[in-house]
């Protein structure tokens, strides 16, 4: 997947092996609060469990950031502008799904409109469980998707890339319509 | 060369092209063409050939052929020939007429430019101006009413002026006006250089340029470009040729200006401080043009104003400048109004993508309006700067250095709105402007470039013109120029830009990129497949917010109530005429018992 | 010009300082982060932060880009920035500054701003149109007491020309001592120049979706944040040189290559101290309004130039000083 055209000096595994460092060290997370867990996102940035010690700091725009926050339960309208803002990331991306809900469905398990399972829309590459997960649970998770970007195990983007018709099949199935 | 083929080749010439080119219907600008490209070929076979010369056709004209002169019917012949170029794609209506009318116009600045004698310069002053009123009348009455007004006060005061020298030395020669007395001279300057200064739209004389300039472009852009520069030849003529720096400086001095040069200097900066901010306001692309324009000719009455030779060298250069990318803006604005048909700036957006050529020309003007160092338009804001600040100005140089600021803000206008932005969907087929334009366009911006990096070349004939009149010389070589306080070098200026260029170049073009649609952009994860999403209303709100109590101000306003005052007086002075036969016997009576009243008072 | 050697050795002092002033530049937005987080009672970033961002930037697998005026903008912006540099004295070093006086370096300060002016506005989306006309009316705002401030330094020292104005700051004194008022119109100007808080207007990321830079991602961003470092530099370094004599404390005439050494430190330190002040006042104070900006400008600063300019008028002309 590298479309580097210059000849590589270094060996292939040092070159991903620094290009993982800096992925790691610099996550910049889209401002982009979709569900309840938007609430736990401003006390993890500030003072008490700065977040930015990591290099994480919040950006504006999803040609900016490579990593989204579905922080909580996605009713199939935030679903469409999920898919839109993941789509308009650059590679390498990564998603962390906060909450009960991207995994199950949480308390509205019985919704006509809300998402039960997100990972079939989008490719997550972390769930943090619980009914919100609290600022510390959240650094936790921050710390393990760094150590999964070390070890090359947060490799959601490739996966969309590769199963794309698959996924487009799941959402169109549940939007009526792309373009409205 | 003798006198008839002088007189012959730049006035009769063109003459006979306006008789010939009325019948040429279609293609009447392709005559016209050819009647401008040979006095310009016959421009650069006689470079150097300066004299003077008396013809006699029933009336006495007298021509001079000069380094100044040549250097002005440098400006004008390229932009006229520039301007008929582009008219040949422009569909215009009665092509003929607009032909013959243009070289009318050239013929009468041809022999403004070349006239030793201020009879045949009013005459051919006056078929300039006349010419480019019926150009004007060719798109709006109204607008054409405007310019008529101004043009007649201009014709006004160069007569006065012209009346007062002829009083007191009894010729029309120029060189006849010597010894006049100190208040003869005062009223000559002031009257001459405001009849002048009416062309160049100077403030408050501007108010006829937003509306004449709203006419069609490729006339606009002659007379933007080409004849507003008889304006500056005029004052330049006032107050160097005729007057001369010991008469000039007579008046006392201020700081080592003529203190009848400093209050149109500081004209001048106030000039090009509205202006500027005039232009801000604007939504019309051909009435911010025009403001704009009023605003950089404020930065050459400057200079003309400073009279020191830095000053007016950066004057000359200004206006050398200003003939080149007026016009070329000008002329960039008619090839977008002529493939969208529509003149507002909230109304287009998107257009470079389909236009990429007209895109890239009118950025290289403005490039030169704002100054960038990459044209020739830096050189010339750099010498006036120069001029005030060596001479320690403190009131001119603020206002032109924010003009200048100011003028950053609409050439962003211009470029976003016109040419950046969204496409909107009517203008998704637009094709490029026609060749002849772009040529047109890109024959206009050769000198600009070229200038940049050689300026020593223009310095040689800007340096000639000084020394001949008399004003000084400049210190300069072939790629560099200084003043007593600093100076640039433009060969070390262009090497490092390029050689930086190649490395931010080689940074960027080592990853890859993929193209994406203009649609597929961040709006809050909304995709609209068509929304018109052009930021182009009210594009200035904060600043137009800010300022609205000072933009209630305005000259052209105060022109109308002046005028609504006139003519209301004299309506009710029309109350005389009632109608009534009582009250004209009445009127009869009483100034008959007022005549007997008087003639027996006075015997 | 057969003096090669010459030219080429100019030419590679000149590679290496524009190469040091970048990664200065990139050095003291880390610094920065940091200390705005440790006033802000947290930990912050590691110094070194903002190489990795650029270095996570440049690496990144898949560019978007929108028609090739998009394109224009970190080329011209990184071009532009870096020959604004070479035309600056940096530590004492003349660099270019020979071959173009003060008028030609605030023009060339434009190059950079316009090509990124053009290439948001080839993004073809609103918030960026708007949030160039956010920057550039901030410009005109901030510009006029810095252009009276620069006015009243050319008319005191009587020159335009950088060169000429270190060299008189060396031997006589440093301007900040004569035209105080100046150097503090200077420093709220630069506030604005700089865009840090309270006037941070065009790039604000909650307001406008982060204004220009909204389209901008991948190699783009690395080469705008590049040149967003060195302008930093340009900034704090215009000030430096026309008000604390560049940093010059030992002649290299007469001291030799260890005063190039020396007055870089020095240079370094004094920028350093310029970042701070608009460091501290960037952590604590919220953004400004466009209109208040604008208003805000051309009032107090604004009358505090004209003061320090007739200051300097009058000592020039009817006091005769000559430094």
């Amino acid at each position: 997947m590298n479309e580097n055209p210059l000849p590589s000096v270094i060996p292939e595994k040092d070159w991903k092996k620094i290009q993982r460092m800096l992925s790691k060290r610099s996550l910049w997370m889209i401002h982009f609060c979709t569900g309840c867990g938007a609430m736990e996102m401003p006390p993890t940035m500030t003072s008490r469990y700065d977040m930015e010690r990591f290099g994480i700091i919040p950006m504006a725009t999803p040609r900016q950031a490579d990593l989204l926050l579905v922080t909580g339960y996605v009713a199939v309208k935030t679903l469409k502008r999920i898919v839109r803002v993941y789509e308009q990331m650059q590679d390498p991306k990564y998603v962390i799904a906060f909450g009960s809900c991207p995994i199950n469905g949480g308390i509205y398990w019985d919704s006509y409109n809300i998402i039960k399972r997100l990972d079939k829309y989008i490719p997550v590459d972390l769930y943090i469980a619980g009914c919100m997960p609290r600022p510390e649970a959240i650094m936790d998770a921050f710390l393990k998707l760094m150590k999964d970007i070390d070890e090359g195990k947060a490799n959601g983007w490739v996966r969309y890339r590769k199963y794309y018709e698959k996924y487009k099949a799941n959402q169109m199935r549940v939007f009526k319509r792309w373009d409205e | 060369m003798e006198i008839m083929s002088l007189f012959g080749i730049f006035i009769l010439l063109p003459l006979f092209g306006t008789l010939i080119s009325y019948f040429g219907k279609k293609y009447a600008p392709i005559i016209g063409l050819i009647f401008t490209a040979v006095p310009g070929v016959f421009l650069y076979l006689w470079y150097g050939n300066f004299s003077s010369y008396t013809i006699n056709i029933g009336v006495e004209i007298n021509l001079t052929f000069d380094l100044t002169t040549w250097f002005f019917m440098l400006m004008i012949n390229t932009v006229i020939f520039a301007s008929f170029l582009f008219a040949t794609s422009a569909e215009l209506k009665n092509t003929g007429g607009f032909t013959s009318l243009m070289l009318l116009g050239f013929a009468g600045a041809n022999g403004v430019l070349l006239s030793r004698d201020f009879l045949s310069l009013y005459i051919f002053w006056e078929i300039m101006s006349w010419s480019a009123y019926l150009l004007v009348l060719r798109s709006s009455g109204e607008n054409a009413r405007r310019y008529l007004l101004f043009a007649v006060l201009s014709a006004y005061l160069l007569i006065m002026g012209i009346g007062i020298v002829y009083y007191y030395t009894g010729s029309f020669l120029y060189s006849s006006a010597v010894g006049l007395p100190q208040a003869a001279w005062f009223w000559v300057i002031l009257l001459l250089i405001l009849g002048f200064a009416v062309k160049m739209a100077v403030m408050p004389l501007h108010v006829w340029a937003p509306y004449a300039y709203s006419s069609e472009q490729p006339f606009v852009a002659f007379l933007s470009g080409g004849l507003s520069k008889l304006g500056t030849f005029g004052i330049f003529l006032t107050m160097f040729s005729i007057a001369g720096v010991s008469v000039l400086n007579s008046f006392g001095t201020f700081r080592g200006v003529s203190l009848m040069g400093y209050p149109f200097a500081l004209l001048g900066a106030l000039t090009a401080f509205v202006g500027t901010i005039l232009a801000i306001m604007q939504d019309d692309l051909r009435k911010l043009l025009a403001y704009s324009s009023i605003g950089q000719l404020g930065y050459v009455m400057v200079g003309l104003g400073l009279g020191t030779p830095l000053a007016v060298g950066g004057a000359l250069f200004y206006a050398f400048n200003h003939a080149f990318f007026k016009s070329l803006l000008f002329l960039g604005a008619g090839a977008v109004i002529y493939r969208t048909g529509k003149y507002k700036i909230s109304d287009m957006g998107g257009l470079g993508y389909r236009m990429p050529f007209t895109f890239l020309f009118v950025l290289f003007a403005i490039f030169a309006l704002a100054g960038i160092p990459i044209t020739s338009g830096f050189i010339s804001k750099w010498m006036i700067y120069e001029a005030a600040i060596e001479k320690k100005f403190i009131v001119i140089t603020p206002l032109m250095l924010i003009a200048s600021v100011g003028a950053f803000l609409y050439s962003f206008r211009i470029l976003y709105g016109v040419f950046l932005g969204q496409l909107d969907k009517p203008h998704e087929n637009i094709k490029e402007a026609p060749v002849p334009m772009l040529v047109a366009m890109a024959i206009l911006m050769l000198p600009l470039l070229i200038f940049s990096i050689f300026p020593g070349w223009i310095f040689e004939w800007i340096n000639g013109i000084l020394v001949d009149m008399g004003i000084g010389k400049l210190n300069y070589t072939t790629y560099a120029y200084y003043s007593s306080i600093g100076g640039a070098d433009m060969l070390v200026f262009w090497i490092a830009f390029m050689l930086l260029f190649m490395v931010a170049m080689i940074i960027f073009l080592m990853k890859k990129a993929t193209k994406v649609d203009q649609y597929d952009n961040y709006l809050a994860g909304e995709a609209p497949s068509y929304v018109q999403l052009h930021a182009a209303h009210n594009f200035y709100k904060p600043l137009r917010d800010t300022w609205a109590h000072l933009l209630k101000y305005s000259v052209d306003r105060a022109y109308e109530r002046v005028s609504r005052f006139f003519v209301e007086g004299f309506e009710e002075i029309k109350k005389i005429y009632t109608g009534n036969p009582q009250d004209y016997a009445a009127y009869l009576g009483v100034a008959f018992l007022l005549f007997i009243f008087i003639g027996w008072w006075l015997l | 010009m057969t003096d090669w050697i010459g030219i080429l050795t100019q030419a590679g002092l000149t590679a290496l300082y524009l190469f040091l002033a970048v990664v200065i530049g990139l050095l003291f937005l880390g610094i920065g982060r940091k200390i705005t987080a440790r006033i802000h009672n947290r930990v912050g970033p590691p110094v070194y932060q903002n190489f990795i961002d650029v270095g996570k930037l440049l690496a990144k697998k898949s560019n978007i880009r929108h028609n090739w005026i998009f394109d224009l903008a970190p080329l011209f912006g990184l071009a532009g920035v870096l020959l604004t540099l070479a035309y600056l004295p940096m530590g004492g070093y003349r660099l270019l500054s020979g071959e173009g006086d003060l008028i030609i370096l605030l023009y060339i300060m434009v190059i950079p701003a316009l090509g990124f002016a053009l290439g948001a506005g080839a993004s073809a989306n609103p918030n960026a149109g708007v949030g160039v006309m956010r920057a550039l009316t901030l410009m005109f705002s901030y510009e006029m007491p810095f252009l009276l401030v620069v006015l009243s330094l050319m008319i005191f020292y009587n020159t335009a020309s950088l060169d000429v104005l270190l060299n008189k700051q060396m031997n006589y004194a440093w301007a900040i001592a004569v035209l105080p008022l100046s150097a503090l119109a200077a420093d709220m100007a630069l506030q604005g120049m700089m865009m840090e808080k309270p006037f941070d207007i065009p790039t604000a990321p909650h307001e406008i979706a982060s204004g220009p830079l909204v389209e901008f991602g991948g190699k783009y961003l690395g080469m705008l944040m590049l040149y967003s470092a060195a302008s930093v530099i340009v900034e704090t370094t215009l000030f430096v040189d026309l008000f604390l004599g560049g940093g010059i404390v030992l002649d290299p005439g007469t001291y030799g290559s260890v005063a190039y050494v020396v007055n870089y430190l020095v240079w370094l330190i004094l920028i350093f101290i310029v970042w701070l002040i608009a460091l501290f006042i960037n952590a604590v104070f919220p953004r400004f309004r466009i209109e208040q900006a604008f208003k805000f400008y051309w009032k107090w600063p604004t009358i505090i130039a004209a003061i320090g300019l007739i200051q300097a008028y009058i000592m020039s002309v009817f006091l005769g000083v000559v430094p």
